[in-house]
């Protein structure tokens, strides 16, 4: 064989072996929500101002601290309102806070998470707010999914966490390589994004703190602020508000959902059950005891020696059940299922005294004396059908409650009839 | 690509078709005419034309009707006209190590109807039946081949381009990688490629041919699919374009 003919035969198995190694590749074109960022630099960069008012769009949580309300738009900010007069609640503006989900307020200070940071703004002056500290850095923010303004009409495209924040979405086409990775939007109905702080006005101490809901993931003890994001509990000390410090974070192992502190002790509303911390040395919680139940979404709160814990199945907890739990907890080292009453899907609840209002959606907001808390279902003083409403924070009275539509303010001083006093509804 | 053409020269330098090349060889031509004449034959084209060198070292030239008989070692010298209607028509296999869902190698047929220029090469469009991505297929494309020797073993190098067309209408379901039911258009797509080869021909008309190379396709289906928005089920549609590169060797026949 010639020698001409070796080398034609070994450059042609060269030229076949490169084209056998190439691999098909697939891409996929569609139109999908695609993220819009503002770099970590220009976010970093805003100051938070109180714009003027706009419309409510999607109600998160709630706060009462004086005669001010504070409404949280989702991942946008929240709206103010003098709510001096709840018939008639004033709006003063909105505070433009992108990427804010929670809130909680000591003295004058309004702690409120922005994506990852947490930010301590001042409102003595409420239409001058200034923010005094920011801890960057303070959440992980991997739910980008959830910051409003996707079209449910199409997926989502991927998400680059490293581009920036999103801040809001858009129709566009993309394209990629097979195989796609598609991210659904957890449209939260509001009752998973509602953190209402527990009443915790029964501490004369910490009157400088307003009032939250019952699924509140901020919340304000003393000097310290706690917050829990999926299975961390991380403890600020806020004494010095210029100052936020770390000095806490404690690793829960579930799934935590709702904060509740009452009478030195901090509750954690888990979908797996409650736990409950002892803040005897409010900036280092400790472990006390754990409540089991099904896996569940779970807030809770305490009224004396009793927890009231409402399971329910919704997009988040798929599998459980709905229910109404009392829990004697006079014993914090051994909390005990007293009664579990059967409901329709029960979410959010508040007490006032011996009154317990439960927001259970499907069937209405369900009004119980609790005088004797294990015969509460005979002791149902209303059934309001007609509302639809997914946490409520009773005070003074006044039950302001918070649904799909909006935030209702109801008097309640004749508990079996509950009037509309005013509405803010969403636009 | 470069080595691609190498390969082609190389080949062509080992194929030698002309007979003059052998020094000692001598040819004996019969004329009809009875004339007989001895040498080195230079050219035959049977039917045509035979030029040979005799042993006074004159060329004399002759025309294919007063050649009776030839008497030579060399190798006929087929050597189809230069110029004309030519086609090739094969079949072969596409082979890829590593497919999108189908299969490693499948099923090729090939029709090219071509003109040959002298000095142009070989210009033609050409057809076929594919099988590729588990559909059936016709690619329609221009095809230039350069013969880059005369005789009877032509090598040569090629390129062709053009678009394929589908088969498949829509409605027809397929598993797509999810494996569930997914309507799809086929919209076909673009081809291109580049081979090289062989024709060696038997007869002045006729003869083998011997291809390998290179065949990339851009197949495009359109189809709905199912996403979970958070609330509901949704579909939208999705455009799939699959790039695929294939070697294609193939076996076929040459006559003109």
């Amino acid at each position: 064989m010639k020698i001409s003919h070796i080398a034609t035969l070994f450059l042609l198995g060269l030229v076949v072996v490169s084209i056998w190694s190439c691999r098909d590749k697939v891409f996929k074109t569609y139109m999908a929500n695609v993220p819009i960022y503002l770099s970590f630099e220009d976010w970093r960069a805003l100051d938070v101002d109180l714009v003027q008012e706009r419309d409510l769009e999607f109600p998160g949580k709630i706060y009462i601290k004086d005669n001010l309300l504070f409404i949280n738009d989702l991942y946008s900010g929240i709206h103010v309102y003098d709510n001096a007069n709840p018939a008639s609640p004033i709006n003063l503006g909105f505070l433009d806070i992108p990427g804010n989900s929670d809130m909680s307020i000591r003295n004058n200070i309004l702690f409120a998470d922005s994506y990852y940071d947490l930010l301590s703004i001042d409102i003595t002056d409420i239409n001058n707010p200034v923010i005094v500290d920011r801890v960057e850095d303070a959440f992980e923010f991997n739910n980008a999914q959830a910051v409003p303004g996707l079209d449910d009409d199409f997926p989502i495209a991927e998400w680059n966490a490293d581009k920036g924040v999103v801040i809001g979405w858009e129709i566009t086409e993309v394209t990629t390589e097979a195989y796609p990775n598609y991210y659904y939007p957890q449209l939260f109905d509001g009752s998973l994004g509602m953190d209402f702080a527990e009443n915790v006005v029964a501490d004369p101490s910490i009157t400088t703190v307003g009032i939250g809901g019952s699924m509140a993931r901020f919340t304000v003890y003393q000097d310290h602020l706690y917050t829990l994001q999926a299975s961390l509990l991380t403890t600020y000390d806020v004494s010095q508000e210029s100052n936020v410090s770390n000095t806490s974070e404690i690793a829960i192992n579930m799934v935590g959902e709702t904060l509740f502190p009452s009478q030195g002790n901090l509750f954690v509303g888990t979908q797996w059950g409650m736990m409950i911390y002892s803040l005897s040395n409010p900036g280092s919680p400790t472990w006390l005891s754990t409540y089991d139940h099904i896996v569940s979404c779970d807030p809770v709160v305490v009224n004396g020696d009793l927890a009231y814990v409402t399971l329910s199945t919704g997009r988040r907890c798929w599998q459980a059940l709905n229910q109404l739990e009392v829990i004697d907890i006079s014993d914090l080292t051994n909390p005990t299922l007293l009664r579990e009453f059967e409901m329709t899907n029960p979410q959010g609840l508040g007490v006032d005294e011996n009154t317990l209002f439960l927001c259970d959606r499907g069937a209405g907001l369900r009004v119980f004396d609790i005088t004797d808390p294990l015969i509460l279902d005979e002791n149902q003083i209303a059934l309001f059908e007609d509302i639809d409403t997914y946490d409520c924070i009773p005070y003074n009275d006044v039950l302001i409650m918070v649904g799909a539509d909006g935030v209702f303010q109801y008097g309640y001083s004749d508990v079996s009839n509950i009037t509309l006093l005013s509405s803010i509804t969403i636009q | 690509m470069l080595a691609l053409f190498a390969c082609v020269e190389g080949l062509a330098q080992s194929v030698n078709t002309n007979p003059s090349q052998d020094k000692n060889r001598v040819d004996v031509v019969v004329l009809n005419d009875g004339s007989i004449v001895h040498g080195k034959l230079v050219e035959y084209i049977v039917g045509s034309h035979l030029i040979i060198i005799n042993l006074e070292g004159e060329r004399r030239e002759f025309m294919g009707d007063q050649v009776a008989q030839v008497n030579s070692k060399a190798p006929m010298i087929i050597n189809p006209k230069s110029e004309g209607f030519i086609n090739t028509t094969d079949v072969g296999i596409l082979m890829t190590s590593q497919p999108w869902q189908g299969a490693q190698g499948t099923f090729s047929f090939h029709s090219v109807n071509s003109w040959q220029f002298e000095k142009l090469g070989i210009v033609g469009l050409g057809t076929g039946v594919e099988f590729i991505n588990s559909t059936m297929n016709i690619p329609v494309y221009a095809d230039v081949k350069i013969p880059l020797t005369k005789g009877n073993v032509v090598p040569y190098f090629g390129a062709f381009g053009g678009h394929t067309f589908s088969t498949h209408s829509q409605e027809e379901p397929l598993y797509d990688i999810w494996y569930s039911y997914a309507p799809r258009t086929y919209k076909g797509g673009v081809m291109w490629g580049a081979q090289f080869g062989l024709m060696n021909y038997s007869k002045k008309r006729f003869g083998m041919t011997f291809s390998i190379g290179y065949q990339r396709h851009n197949m495009s289906t359109y189809y709905e699919e199912g996403f979970w928005n958070g609330i509901e089920w949704k579909t939208h549609e999705i455009q799939e374009e699959i790039k695929m590169h294939r070697v294609r060797i193939a076996l076929g026949i040459v006559f003109r």
